[in-house]
């Protein structure tokens, strides 16, 4: 190829590399942007999860320390990610459906 | 002749275009990490599909991108190394041996740090995530090296190529082309 040709092609990469970013970034907006805790807070205050302090309630959860607690979107499903400390000092995951409440099975990946 | 310098063109526009935005996008993909998942995860697909382009334009593109012009063997390497052991190396108008494996190690490290991030909404999540961290990490010394790389050569053939990684252009004597 010619100088100018390979030149020609650069560019092409540069704007190809742009649709690529255009397609990735398209759901570019201040909810997108928003971080975790204010996205969870929206849903919350939206009705549409229950408040963590709720889910906190159920009877095997009482009592117990949590390390650390995520709202997770896995496959359109929201799922709240729990870490516990047992008393055999071992960290357990749970996981629990955002919007009812109830155990879900401990890989929400599948 | 009485011309000392000339302006050699080496790095093409995309080259320059994808280096810059790579750098960009990484720094916006660690600030990311913890709390934007969602800005988190598009810049990593920006990533995968950048390190895509830029593995075929490695293949088909200009002279000085193609990874036929920077990967040289394990004895050339050596070779190199030892010069620049000894402060001075041997200067070339593209990537330097060195250089050319960084460029191979970056792309396959922050390859498979986005892999695994992808590979984190199956399976164990888990398992991806500690693979994951350590790629990012991975990703983040080679970057430390590779500016060090970059220093280092810049000092030692007094020439800035980090300018010349912008505007594409090396200044060089008419008998070293």
């Amino acid at each position: 190829m010619s100088e100018q040709h390979i030149n020609r092609a650069s560019w092409l990469f540069v704007a190809l590399l742009l649709v690529a970013a255009a397609v990735i970034f398209q759901g570019w907006g201040p909810a997108a942007l928003a971080d975790d805790h204010e996205r969870a807070h929206a849903l919350r205050d939206a009705g549409d999860v229950m408040p963590l302090s709720e889910l906190l309630r159920r009877p095997e959860l009482a009592g117990q320390r949590i390390l650390e607690a995520e709202l997770e979107d896995e496959h359109g499903r929201r799922v709240y990610e729990l870490e516990l400390l047992g008393s055999d000092g071992r960290v357990h995951e749970r996981y629990y459906d955002a919007v009812t409440g109830s155990p879900v099975k401990h890989d929400p990946g599948d | 002749m009485q011309q000392q310098h000339r302006r050699v063109p080496v790095w093409d526009p995309f080259v320059r275009v994808s280096h810059w935005s790579l750098l960009l996008a990484s720094i916006v993909v660690w600030g990311s990490a913890e709390e934007q998942a969602w800005l988190h995860e598009q810049t990593g697909y920006f990533i995968l599909a950048l390190i895509g382009l830029r593995v075929l334009w490695g293949l088909i593109g200009s002279r000085h991108a193609r990874f036929s012009d920077f990967l040289y063997g394990p004895e050339k390497t050596l070779a190199y190394m030892k010069r620049l052991g000894a402060g001075r190396p041997q200067s070339y108008l593209g990537h330097n041996p060195a250089g050319g494996w960084m460029v191979v190690a970056l792309l396959c490290a922050m390859l498979a740090a986005g892999a695994s991030g992808v590979l984190m909404g199956t399976g164990d999540p888990e398992f991806w995530e500690d693979l994951h961290e350590g790629f990012a990490n991975l990703t983040l010394f080679l970057v430390v090296v590779h500016v060090g790389g970059v220093l280092l050569s810049s000092l030692l053939h007094e020439e800035n190529l980090i300018r010349a990684m912008w505007t594409g252009v090396k200044m060089r004597r008419d008998a070293d082309v």
